[in-house]
């Protein structure tokens, strides 16, 4: 199975699936919109009745929006305080939602009402893959080491009086920092795949799975991811262009970035989907397919049994 | 010696631009010999100082500065306020910096070396070397000059603060034994604080300075002289009249270039000469450019640039802590290799930088003790040059969706700069280094703006023009400064400076309160009548019909509060709905004022100081409220903030 044809299935897989992208976007909304009821209150109760609002709407006023963060902090203390409990909380339902996707992609389509599909699968997964993000410590923690000794190696080369080198240090530590992030984020998607697939109780032993897969698939697998990454590198580039092209200057304009918005943050589920389908793809092209079956029915005492048969 | 300085007498003679009537008052005329030793970091030096008593009393003792000693130990005065930390940079334990006076003697007269003393009058610290006195044998009498001949070693540190060495590059300022400034007949002779810098009287420097013949050399004033040495140096001498400083850099890395800056009204023929790093040599024109913009903005608004060079400096990679100084006629600016254009350091710290050269080179303002009438003056010239270069919106920082002016940046900082202190404070006695840089930058800046507003930018543009014609090569004083206002103006600004000068409220104005409601019919008991309640319902209903029928009446309500502490003059501008406006006046001394009107029409919106003169105002956006605010426009901000988040979370959820 090729790269392209695994970007294909992803894509195509994704696209039949509306449904996804409409969930996903539909709970990044939810959560975005408690923040915005709260930084809305502490907006008007700080400068809501005055006058300079018409010179906000017109030019963005930086006086005003730095006098905004400075002088009336208490206000939008509460909204910047509730961004992180925010995203907390969004995260944990998250690895609801990853479970909601998976198990979506893998049943045939048509068969089960999609709610039933979604939510079924984000509670049978939900368990299991919040294991998984406590065990994949065990990957975070040697690539952490690895970015720090990396880091220190710098340190040690780095001479602050050559300027260009600093940089490039700086841009070495950017890149690098960024690709094991997502080398980590893709080894966790395999994991997923292979509990979703299997319906395995062993997570640490899916975990074990994909890091070996990734390594056996390097090319393959990160060839897929980037490709993929760079579709959602257009789907941005193209946001910020029609964004770019709309003044907010009126009601129109301001409604119309926010739809552009949503459209955007819906086109951001319909790749995560395709990420996905994708990597399920590229891992059933090397998967027995009997495997999958045997696993489903035995649950976790056949999966140690067939752990020590291997 | 004498043949020497013959020589440079008669090539001064000769060269056109150099030698002219002094400008200033010379009380002081340096000649120094120094040599730097780059593997040890040292400087060997004979100075011989000319001295001139300006005053009517007699002198018995000389004080000097040896500012380099304020590195010598972490118990120093500076080290101590500062902590080993200078805007961001950091002292490095294993490089301190030091000076040593070897000898000091009057020019064919006695030692005086047995008496030297080392001195700490601002705060008594026995480990502070910053100052050191001689004893005289006899007085020196009003009118009369002495000549002292001095030899002196010193360790540079590693530069964090403004002097000091960074491998190969060196910048070399307050180095040599300087003599303090005898100022009504009181020497004014201060320590070297962490917050505060420099002062010192006029004079005419002649330095040669030796370095290994591939460093490339930048010093205050004209190069004269230039010869090799056998033993694999080079000695170049500098000349400079009517400065009060000489400072000097040298780095073989330094790629030098030089450009004529001429200017028809006023007359400037000067010459700009660039030290910038290798690395640095991407950014050179921007701080080409900014020179030029420095140098017409400051001639034209001020007066003529008087001086033949003017040298700017690049500090090396790893030497920002020697960047962003001034220096008489050179300044050390700062960038780094791959700065984007859209951030526009390099070009207001060389504006800012270049200013100094005249609000602290030319105008001899005293820095210790008054470092407003440098700092701040020079931060209100800065904003006017790079509004006018850069555009008075995005001055600062210029990207697409991202854009900030110097004067948003420097309000920003006057409304952090808390209620501690006042503008006009001893530098060192600012409740911290924060407070000081915030007071007499930022907050006597936006003053200034301020005051501009107030007399208008014709008469304020008359003040600064007169104050620098009056004060040029002099030293002037806070009242100084007020006087010349006022005179200039014709207007008593006591009021004004009183306030902003001295004290360290802050001043905030606001409309509190605005109501606009319908004056309702009489109800309830009144003496002799009838009342509404107490009428038939047919009564009731013809009531009712008579007061569709009459227009309404509304009672419109404004009140406007002085938030802070400071008490200047307001006008209200109050808008009806039908278009109406009422200006209204208040001499902001209550804490309120409330305004009543009752109307047939409602009110609309109310509006203290609506021209926004008083951009001191720490609070712009409750100087005005409205009864029909723009919902759209929150709405534009909390969505954009939504929008960030829903960005967040899609991360998150990769």
């Amino acid at each position: 199975m090729t790269i392209t044809s695994c970007y294909k299935k992803g894509v195509t897989e994704a696209t039949a699936r509306p449904n996804l992208m409409a969930v996903l976007w539909l709970f990044n909304i939810l959560f975005a919109s408690i923040l915005y009821v709260i930084f809305s209150r502490a907006f008007n109760a700080s400068i809501g009745p005055s006058l300079v609002l018409k010179d906000l709407l017109k030019t963005g006023d930086m006086n005003i929006i730095l006098e905004m963060l400075t002088q009336t902090a208490g206000p939008f203390a509460s909204a910047f305080r509730a961004a992180p409990i925010v995203i907390l909380l969004y995260f944990l339902a998250n690895i609801f939602l990853q479970g909601g996707v998976l198990n979506v992609l893998i049943a045939p389509r048509g068969r089960e009402k999609f709610a039933a599909c979604f939510f079924g699968g984000g509670g049978r997964f939900c368990g299991r893959f919040l294991r998984l993000l406590i065990y994949s410590a065990v990957v975070w923690v040697p690539v952490g080491v690895l970015f720090v000794a990396v880091n220190a190696v710098l340190r040690v080369l780095g001479d602050p009086s050559r300027e260009r080198q600093m940089v490039l240090f700086v841009i070495i530590r950017f890149a690098l920092g960024l690709f094991l992030l997502h080398l980590v984020k893709m080894v966790l998607d395999y994991a997923r795949i292979m509990i979703a697939t299997r319906d395995s109780r062993t997570v640490f032993r899916a975990l074990k799975d994909a890091v070996r897969f990734v390594v056996r698939r390097f090319r393959g697998t990160l060839g897929l991811y980037y490709l993929l990454g760079l579709t959602g590198l257009a789907i941005s580039l193209t946001y910020l262009g029609v964004k770019s092209l709309i003044g907010t200057t009126t009601a129109a304009g301001i409604l119309a970035v926010f739809l552009i918005t949503q459209v955007y943050i819906a086109g951001r589920g319909w790749l995560r989907a395709a990420y996905q389908a994708g990597q399920l793809e590229m891992l059933s092209s090397e998967s027995p397919p009997q495997e999958t079956n045997q696993e489903t029915n035995k649950g976790e005492a056949g999966a140690k049994e067939e752990t020590a048969a291997l | 010696m004498k043949k020497f300085h013959f020589l440079l007498g008669v090539v001064l003679a000769c060269m056109p631009g150099i030698t002219s009537a002094a400008l200033s008052r010379q009380v002081v005329n340096y000649d120094i010999h120094v040599r730097l030793l780059p593997e040890t970091k040292t400087l060997e030096g004979r100075e011989t100082l000319v001295w001139l008593n300006d005053s009517n009393t007699e002198v018995t003792e000389l004080p000097f500065h040896l500012y380099l000693n304020a590195f010598k130990n972490n118990r120093t005065t500076f080290m101590k306020e500062s902590g080993g930390l200078s805007r961001g940079f950091k002292a490095d334990d294993a490089n301190w910096g030091s000076i040593t006076v070897r000898s000091i003697r009057l020019k064919n007269g006695p030692d005086l070396t047995p008496s030297l003393a080392y001195a700490a009058p601002d705060d008594g610290n026995p480990d502070d070397q910053t100052i050191m006195r001689v004893t005289l044998p006899a007085p020196i009498k009003p009118g009369e000059t002495t000549a002292l001949e001095i030899v002196f070693e010193a360790k540079l540190p590693k530069v964090f603060a403004r002097s000091g060495f960074v491998g190969n590059f060196f910048m070399v300022g307050q180095w040599f034994p300087k003599i303090g400034v005898l100022r009504d007949g009181v020497w004014n002779c201060h320590q070297y604080h962490a917050q505060s810098e420099f002062f010192a009287d006029y004079g005419v420097f002649t330095v040669e300075i030796t370095v290994p013949e591939a460093y490339v050399v930048g010093a205050t004033g004209r190069r004269v002289k230039e010869s090799r040495n056998s033993d694999g140096t080079k000695s170049l001498v500098y000349f400079q009249e009517d400065v009060h400083d000489f400072a000097w850099t040298t780095c073989p890395d330094f790629v030098e270039s030089r450009e004529r800056f001429t200017l028809d009204e006023p007359k400037v023929e000067t010459e700009m000469i660039f030290l910038v790093h290798r690395a640095h040599l991407g950014q050179r024109d921007r701080y080409v450019l900014a020179l030029k913009q420095g140098l017409e903005f400051y001639s034209k608004n001020y007066g003529a640039y008087p001086y033949g060079t003017i040298t700017l400096v690049d500090p090396a990679p790893g030497g920002m802590g020697a960047g962003g100084m001034e220096y008489p006629t050179l300044f050390t600016a700062g960038t780094t290799s791959f700065l984007p254009r859209g951030l526009r350091m390099p070009e207001m710290v060389t504006i800012h930088e270049f200013g100094h050269g005249y609000w602290y080179g030319i105008v001899g303002s005293n820095e210790f003790e008054e470092a407003w009438l440098d700092e701040g003056i020079n931060t209100y010239s800065e904003i006017k040059a790079m509004s006018l270069y850069y555009g008075a919106d995005r001055a600062m920082i210029d990207f697409p969706g991202l854009k900030i002016g110097d004067f948003s940046y420097q309000r920003l900082a006057t409304i952090g700069s808390g209620r501690f202190d006042p503008i006009v404070r001893e530098s060192w006695d600012y409740i911290s280094g924060s407070s000081y840089g915030l007071n007499v930058y930022s907050k006597a800046g936006i003053m200034l703006l301020t005051l501009e507003r107030v007399l208008g930018e014709d008469v304020m543009a008359r003040v600064m023009r007169t104050y620098f014609e009056t004060w040029k090569f002099r030293h002037p004083r806070t009242e100084d400064f007020v006087r010349t206002a006022e005179e200039t103006s014709g207007r008593g600004l006591g009021w004004f400076f009183d306030q902003v000068l001295h004290s360290p409220d802050k001043l905030d104005y606001a409309v509190t309160d605005l109501r606009s409601e319908e004056i309702q019919e009489r109800k309830g008991i009144f003496d002799g009548k009838a009342t509404a309640a107490g009428r038939s319902k047919t009564e009731t209903a013809a009531g009712a019909d008579r007061r569709t029928a009459r227009k309404p009446a509304f009672r419109n309500t404004v009140v406007v509060a002085r938030l802070g502490e400071w008490v200047f003059p307001q006008e209200i501008k109050v808008t009806f709905a039908d278009g109406k406006e009422v200006r209204e006046t208040w001499d902001g001394r209550d804490r309120w004022k409330k305004f009543v009107y009752t109307l047939p029409v409602k009110l609309t919106s109310a509006q203290v100081d609506p021209e926004n003169r008083y951009l001191l105002d720490v609070n712009f956006a409750n100087n005005s409220r409205t009864l029909a605010p723009t919902p759209w426009a929150a709405r534009k901000y909390a969505l954009g903030f939504m929008g960030w988040v829903q960005h967040l979370l899609s991360f998150v959820s990769l």
